[in-house]
């Protein structure tokens, strides 16, 4: 999997490929630093996202409750109709701002 | 069709099932979607087990079993650790709001949303976990 930060006042995320437990464990890594510093607003490119797994519902709901914690705002964008699916079956549609 | 994978009770050997599944389990299934479904489902249980079925104990083995059944794909998974039915657990609340979800519990209740039949079995002093696909 393939992760590209443009860091800002809204910092964009983009993955590329899996988000399987391997590769959150990476991600989370790099992402870990940005919720620290208390970013305004955090988009999620999920154009070339193909999977995700419990572990990347795991870091999505770790994001998405850090940034409500500071009043920020988490988006994803582009999101595949599989991952949309995926979302829904595990109520995740109604926690996450799903474009 | 019949395919057997051994890995070791650690995350990194994950790479291999994912191998696994793209070399002998993806070709079986025409539907892309249901190719996603099923890996996602394999991944979830097989890192339960890696995670919390031998304690401490490290190099233990896994069995990863798939079998091709034309209209049919069955997957078992079979270990010696310790004994647990993952379908006596209960499953996740999902109408909670943000600040109340916890973090994790989905894995097993994506495995039985995902697949059409699951069974456990005891025996032998080995959990067996079995998993269907209708592919039809």
């Amino acid at each position: 999997m393939e992760i590209n930060i443009q860091k800002g006042e809204t910092t964009t995320i983009t993955l590329k490929g899996q988000l399987d437990t391997l590769t959150s464990a990476d991600a989370e890594k790099e992402i870990s630093p940005i919720l620290e510093s208390n970013v305004k607003e955090i988009i999620l490119d999920c154009a070339e996202l193909d999977y995700i797994s419990s572990a990347g519902l795991r870091l999505l709901l770790i994001i998405q409750k850090s940034m409500a914690a500071h009043k920020g705002i988490f988006r994803l964008i582009h999101t595949k109709q599989e991952i949309r699916d995926i979302f829904n079956l595990t109520g995740f549609s109604s926690i996450l701002n799903i474009e | 069709m019949c395919h057997t994978l051994y890995i070791k009770n650690e995350l990194s050997e994950l790479a291999r099932l994912y191998d696994f599944i793209d070399q002998h389990v993806a070709p079986c299934i025409a539907n892309k979607q249901t190719v996603a479904q099923v890996k996602l489902a394999i991944e979830e249980l097989v890192t339960n087990i890696i995670l919390y079925a031998y304690g401490e104990q490290k190099n233990q083995t896994i069995q990863i079993e798939m079998e091709c059944q034309g209209k049919r794909l069955k997957i078992t998974v079979t270990d010696s650790g310790i004994p647990f039915n993952p379908l006596e657990k209960k499953d996740p609340d999902l109408s909670l709001s943000l600040e109340d979800r916890p973090i994790g519990g989905l894995g097993i209740f994506l495995v039985k949303q995902l697949m059409n039949e699951v069974y456990y079995e005891r025996s032998s002093e080995k959990n067996i976990f079995t998993m269907i696909k209708d592919l039809s």
